[in-house]
């Protein structure tokens, strides 16, 4: 479904991928632990995949840019950090890469017109 | 007599697609994690650096040796930047499904990099890298970025839209 509510769903989906990747914190998943976050990326999981999933629900355009500005941030944070042998976030560029995503996919929902178009393949 | 057949088989087909793509998605973005800035391992001969000096020391295509110690090695740092730019894009992208048959061809590309680099080192399984080629030429074939990602939202938009950016957009997905 395309329109307003696809891309609601679609930020509805972003945020909850950001608050199932907390998995990724249980350090028993050994080589399937595709991404290490724990401390304070815990808290950048948790709480913009919260806003991109109340964005999503509520359909407030602007939540949603924020909460893409929000990963965008923290995947540079993490990058800048990675680059200079910090662990500010105690995350790694896996974290990097996977926040970049949800950053990229909430920012073009956000910057997306409410209107309905045709869809295909969904 | 003409057949017809629709496309995905089924609504459970389109979910699979969609968990074939973010489990390659995945597997970039775990790929990305041990390509550490600045140096990449260049400092303590580890790391991508490691990795990449595979290629002279095992090689597979003489090309791909040749080009490995005279251009990549000598520029290493410019080279892991790149690695990590893309393979960092791949997980993103794919994760989200946008623009995924650019993004499956790159992942082609990259995959015959790493193929030439490390298919003749101990302990390399080949059929890793055959699989590798494979999945990504079934995510560019199935346009899977259309099933459960922004491919699929976004296409109508882009198609009701003028200019060469909305076209590119299109054929990218």
């Amino acid at each position: 479904m395309t329109g307003p509510r696809g891309l609601d769903r679609a930020a509805l989906a972003l945020g909850l991928a950001s608050v199932a990747s907390l998995v990724f914190a249980f350090k028993g998943l050994d080589e399937f632990r595709f991404i290490a976050i724990g401390g304070p990326s815990i808290a950048v999981a948790l709480g913009l995949g919260a806003l991109a999933v109340a964005a999503g629900l509520t359909g407030v355009r602007v939540l949603v840019l924020l909460a893409g500005l929000g990963f965008a941030a923290a995947a540079l944070l993490q990058l800048i950090a990675a680059a200079n042998g910090e662990r500010w976030l105690q995350a790694d560029l896996a974290a990097m890469s996977f926040w970049l995503g949800l950053a990229v996919g909430l920012l073009l929902v956000g910057a997306s017109p409410k209107t309905t178009a045709t869809s295909e393949g969904d | 007599m003409t057949t017809t057949a629709s496309y995905p088989p089924s609504r459970f087909g389109a979910w699979l697609i969609a968990a074939t793509r973010v489990g390659v998605a995945f597997l970039w973005i775990d790929n990305t994690s041990w390509k550490v800035p600045p140096d990449f391992g260049e400092d303590d001969g580890g790391s991508l650096y490691r990795w990449t000096l595979l290629g002279v020391e095992h090689q597979v295509l003489a090309p791909w040796a040749w080009f490995v110690e005279h251009v990549v090695v000598p520029n290493f740092t410019l080279f892991g930047w790149a690695v990590l730019a893309i393979e960092a894009s791949l997980g993103a992208f794919l994760l989200i499904g946008l623009c995924t048959r650019l993004f499956a061809l790159l992942g082609l590309v990259q995959t015959l990099a790493i193929t030439f680099s490390v298919l003749n080192a101990p302990h390399e399984w080949y059929w890793a890298y055959l699989l590798m080629l494979l999945v990504h030429l079934m995510l560019f074939a199935t346009a899977a970025g259309r099933f459960g990602g922004m491919d699929g939202l976004l296409r109508p938009v882009w198609h009701h839209r003028p200019g060469r950016v909305h076209r590119l957009l299109e054929a990218a997905s």
